[in-house]
C-alpha cells in the first residue's frame, strides 16, 4: 500500500477546518491542521507535507505573508501551495497569490468538495511528474 | 482769432475728458470742463435712465463775493430738477436733434418750446433765457444730453454750435468707453468672486510659464504664500506626479503647461484630466484630481493653461474603507455558505453513507439554494464595482472559443440535469481583444440564464465575424421574453414579472452586469426573442489586434 499523502491545512476558521479535514480524511490523505500562520510555518518546516492548503484571512499573520515565508525557506520552498480563500476582492488577491508563488487560487464558495480534492490531486500529480515519477492517487 | 480760441477751448475741454474711465467721475467732469474751457457758468448733464433722461450732474458758478446777481435767485439746484424726466420721443425738436446728431440753440425756451413739454418744464425750472442743447449720440444710441445756459446779451456767435457739437461727440465716446469699462470691470469682478468662492483650486499659467492667477483654495491646498506663487514660473513651484510617480511638472519643465506649446491645431485646447499627486509646501504630497486645459483665443493662439484641482485624500480614504468593507463582508458571507454547501456536498456524494431518495431531493434543494445565495453575493459585488466605474479591464488577445468551451464544460452538468442539449458551433479564428475573466462572467451569465429559462430543447452558442467584431450568440428554446420587457431587460434589478420567470429566481443583475462588461470592452449586447419560442442573446467584441 502506498504511503498516505500528507496535506497541511492552514486555516483559522473551525468550521472550514472541519469541512476540509473531513473530506480529505475521507479521500485518504493524512491531514495536519494549523489554525494560524505561524503554527503553519512551523509545521511545514518540521514535518514537511506534500501539499499545503493555505487560507488568507487569518488573525495575526495573514496568508500572503505566510506564503512569502514558505517560498523563502529552502525547506518549504518546493511544497506546492494552494491558496484556499473566500476573498475575491477586486481581482488583485488572485494575482498577488500567484505572484508570491501559489500553485493555484481556490475560491472556496465556487468549488465543490470534489473540485477541491481534484485541485489537491493535480498539485500532487504535477509535483510528481516534475520529479519524473508516476503518481497514483489513493 | 475768435475761431482759433474756440478750437483751443475745444482742445482743452476734450483733453480734460481723456483717460477718465469711471462713469460717475466723467459725468461730473463734463459740465465742469465746459466751464473751465469755454466759461459757461451754468452747465447741466442728463444721462439715460430706464424712464428717460434724468439729471446727472451740473456745474454752477458761485457769484464772486459781494457780487449781486439778481438774475439768478439761487445758486442751489432747484430740488424739482431731479424729478424731471426728459423723454426724447415726446419732444419733437429734441427727437430730431438726436436723430441728426445736431446741437441746437433755443432762445427764450420757456416760451418757444411749445410741443416740447419736458424741455419747457426744464427751462422753467432752471429759469433759462437762452440755452444750447447738445445731444450725445453714438452709433444711434442716445447716451445723454448736455445743456449749456447762455445769459442775456451773452449770446455767442453761431459757430460755437459746431464746436460744441464736436465736444458732444467726444463726450459721447468718453461716456460709452467708461460705461463699457465699468461693465467689463463688473463682469471680471463677478468672475473673480466666483473663482474665489469655488471649492476647487484654480491656477492660471501664461504661455511664458508665469503663474498669473490663482484662487485662495489653490493657495491653501498648495500651502504657498502669495509671493511664492504669483509671477513665478510654474515648474519652480508646482511639483505634480501621476499615480505611477512619473513627474508631470517640476524641476526643469511642466509637461502640463507644455501641452500649450506643443503645436495644437488652431482653436483646439489640450486637456488633461486625472488623479495625480501634488507636492505641497506644508502637507507633503497630496492626492488630487487635476483637470487642466489650454486656453485659446478666437484665432486659436494659446493664451495660457488653466489648472483646476481638488484634494481627494478623503475620497480615497472612503473608497479604501468601502473596498475593505465590501471585501470583508463578502468574505464573511461566503464562509458560512461554503460550510453549508460543502457538508451538503459530502452527504450528497455519499461520503457519510447511503441516503434515501426522499432525503436526497431535499438535500439537493438545499444545495441549490446555497448555490443561489453564492451567486447573489457575487452579483451584488460585481454590480457595486460596475456602479462605481471601478472595473479595470485587462484587455488582451484571447481565444473566445476556448473560454466558451470552458464555460460549457462548467455548466454542462446543470444542462444535463434539465435534459438540455448544450452545444458550441465552433468558428476559427476566434481571437478577440477582451479581459478573460470578464468574458467568462458574461458567458456564464448568458449561458446560465439560457439553462435557467429553458425546460426542453437546446442551447446553442455560435459565432460570426462582422466589421472587425466577433459576434457571439447564445440561442435557447426557452420561455422567451415579451416585447414589452425587452427594452428593460438590461436594466439593473429588472426581472420579467411572470410567475414562470419568478419561479426561476434571477437576481436581476446578471444581464445588467453583462451589458456593462461588454460595453467596457468596446462591444455591444442585444437580444432577439419571442415569447414561448426562445431567446437569442448576442454580444460583439473587437477582433484581436495584429491578426489577419
Amino acid at each position: 500500500m502506498l504511503k498516505k499523502k500528507k496535506v497541511l491545512l492552514i486555516e483559522d476558521d473551525q468550521l472550514m477546518v472541519k469541512l476540509y479535514k473531513t473530506k480529505l480524511d475521507f479521500e485518504g490523505y493524512k491531514v495536519n491542521v494549523a489554525t494560524d500562520a505561524l503554527a503553519g510555518l512551523k509545521s511545514a518546516s518540521s514535518d514537511p507535507p506534500d501539499v499545503i492548503l493555505l487560507d488568507i484571512v487569518m488573525p495575526g499573520m495573514d496568508g500572503f505573508e505566510a506564503l512569502r515565508r514558505l517560498k523563502e525557506n529552502p525547506k518549504t520552498r518546493n511544497i506546492p501551495v494552494l491558496v484556499l480563500s473566500n476573498l475575491s476582492g477586486e481581482g488583485e488577491e488572485v494575482q498577488r497569490a500567484i505572484q508570491l508563488g501559489a500553485r493555484d487560487f481556490i475560491k472556496k464558495s465556487d468549488y465543490t468538495m470534489k473540485g477541491v480534492v481534484g485541485k489537491v490531486q493535480s498539485a500532487l500529480g504535477r509535483e510528481k511528474i516534475n520529479h519524473g515519477g508516476r503518481f497514483t492517487p489513493r | 482769432m475768435e475761431e482759433d480760441s474756440h478750437l483751443a477751448n475745444l482742445y482743452k475741454s476734450v483733453s480734460s475728458l481723456k483717460g477718465i474711465l469711471n462713469y460717475e467721475t466723467l459725468a461730473e467732469v463734463i459740465p465742469l470742463s465746459l466751464y473751465e474751457s469755454f466759461g459757461f457758468e451754468r452747465t447741466f448733464l442728463f444721462l439715460p435712465q430706464l424712464e428717460g433722461l434724468k439729471y446727472a450732474a451740473s456745474y454752477l458758478t458761485s457769484p464772486a463775493e459781494g457780487e449781486a446777481r439778481p438774475r439768478r435767485p439761487t445758486e442751489k439746484l432747484p430740488p424739482s430738477l431731479k424729478d424731471l424726466t426728459i423723454k426724447v420721443d415726446r419732444n419733437p425738436q429734441l427727437k430730431q436733434a438726436f436723430r441728426e446728431k445736431k446741437t441746437f440753440r433755443q432762445i427764450n425756451p420757456q416760451k418757444t418750446f411749445t410741443k416740447e413739454k419736458d424741455l419747457q418744464n426744464l427751462a422753467k425750472t432752471l429759469d433759462l433765457e437762452s440755452a444750447i442743447f447738445i445731444p450725445l449720440v453714438l452709433a444711434d444710441e442716445d447716451l445723454g444730453l448736455i445743456l449749456v445756459e447762455e445769459g442775456k446779451g451773452e449770446k455767442l456767435e453761431e459757430d460755437i454750435l459746431a464746436i460744441l457739437d464736436t465736444f458732444g461727440d467726444s463726450a459721447a465716446l468718453a461716456l460709452e468707453n467708461a460705461h463699457l469699462y465699468g461693465e467689463t470691470l463688473k463682469t471680471s469682478e463677478n468672475y473673480r468672486t466666483i473663482l474665489e468662492q469655488m471649492g476647487d483650486g484654480v491656477l492660471m499659467i501664461e504661455p511664458n510659464h508665469q503663474i498669473s492667477f490663482y484662487n485662495e483654495e489653490a493657495r491653501k491646498t498648495l500651502g504657498f504664500s502669495e509671493e511664492e506663487l504669483l509671477g513665478k514660473e510654474e515648474h519652480r513651484v508646482l511639483n505634480i506626479f501621476d499615480l505611477k510617480g512619473k513627474r508631470l511638472c517640476g524641476e526643469q519643465e511642466c509637461l502640463i503647461a507644455n501641452m500649450a506649446k506643443s503645436g495644437l491645431p488652431a482653436g483646439k485646447a489640450g486637456v488633461f484630466s486625472g488623479e495625480v499627486f501634488m507636492e505641497t509646501a506644508d502637507k507633503g504630497r497630496l492626492p488630487a484630481f487635476l483637470h487642466t486645459r489650454t486656453i485659446c483665443n478666437v484665432k486659436g493662439e494659446v493664451v495660457g493653461t488653466v489648472l483646476i484641482f481638488r484634494e481627494i485624500t478623503k475620497e480615497l480614504e472612503l473608497e479604501r474603507t468601502r473596498r475593505e468593507f465590501v471585501a470583508m463582508a463578502s468574505h464573511e458571507l461566503r464562509t458560512p455558505l461554503t460550510g453549508v454547501k460543502g457538508f451538503l456536498d459530502m452527504v450528497l456524494e455519499g461520503d457519510a453513507g447511503k441516503i434515501n431518495p426522499q432525503v436526497r431531493t431535499y438535500l439537493e434543494d438545499a444545495y441549490e439554494s446555497t448555490e443561489r445565495m453564492v451567486r447573489l453575493v457575487e452579483d451584488l459585488l460585481s454590480a457595486s464595482r460596475v456602479e462605481r466605474g471601478k472595473i479595470e479591464f485587462k484587455l488582451q488577445n484571447i481565444d473566445l472559443l476556448a473560454v466558451a468551451s470552458e464555460v460549457v464544460t462548467d455548466l454542462s452538468e446543470a444542462a444535463k440535469r434539465k435534459g438540455l442539449k448544450l452545444e458550441i458551433v465552433p468558428l476559427r479564428p476566434s481571437q478577440v481583444q477582451a479581459d478573460p475573466d470578464k468574458l467568462r462572467e458574461i458567458l456564464i451569465n448568458l449561458v446560465g440564464n439560457a439553462i435557467k429559462f429553458t425546460d426542453e430543447g437546446e442551447i446553442m452558442i455560435s459565432f460570426q465575424t462582422e466589421k472587425g467584431k466577433l459576434i457571439t450568440s447564445v440561442k435557447d428554446t426557452g420561455i422567451g421574453i415579451a416585447k414589452k420587457d425587452q427594452p428593460h431587460i438590461f436594466k439593473r434589478f429588472y426581472t420579467v414579472e411572470t410567475t414562470l420567470a419568478r419561479e426561476r429566481h434571477g437576481t436581476g443583475l446578471g444581464l445588467y452586469i453583462s451589458k456593462q462588461l461588454v460595453e467596457g470592452m468596446g462591444g455591444e449586447i442585444w437580444l432577439e426573442s419571442e415569447l414561448g419560442k426562445g431567446s437569442t442573446f448576442s454580444f460583439s467584441l473587437p477582433l484581436a489586434k495584429g491578426k489577419k
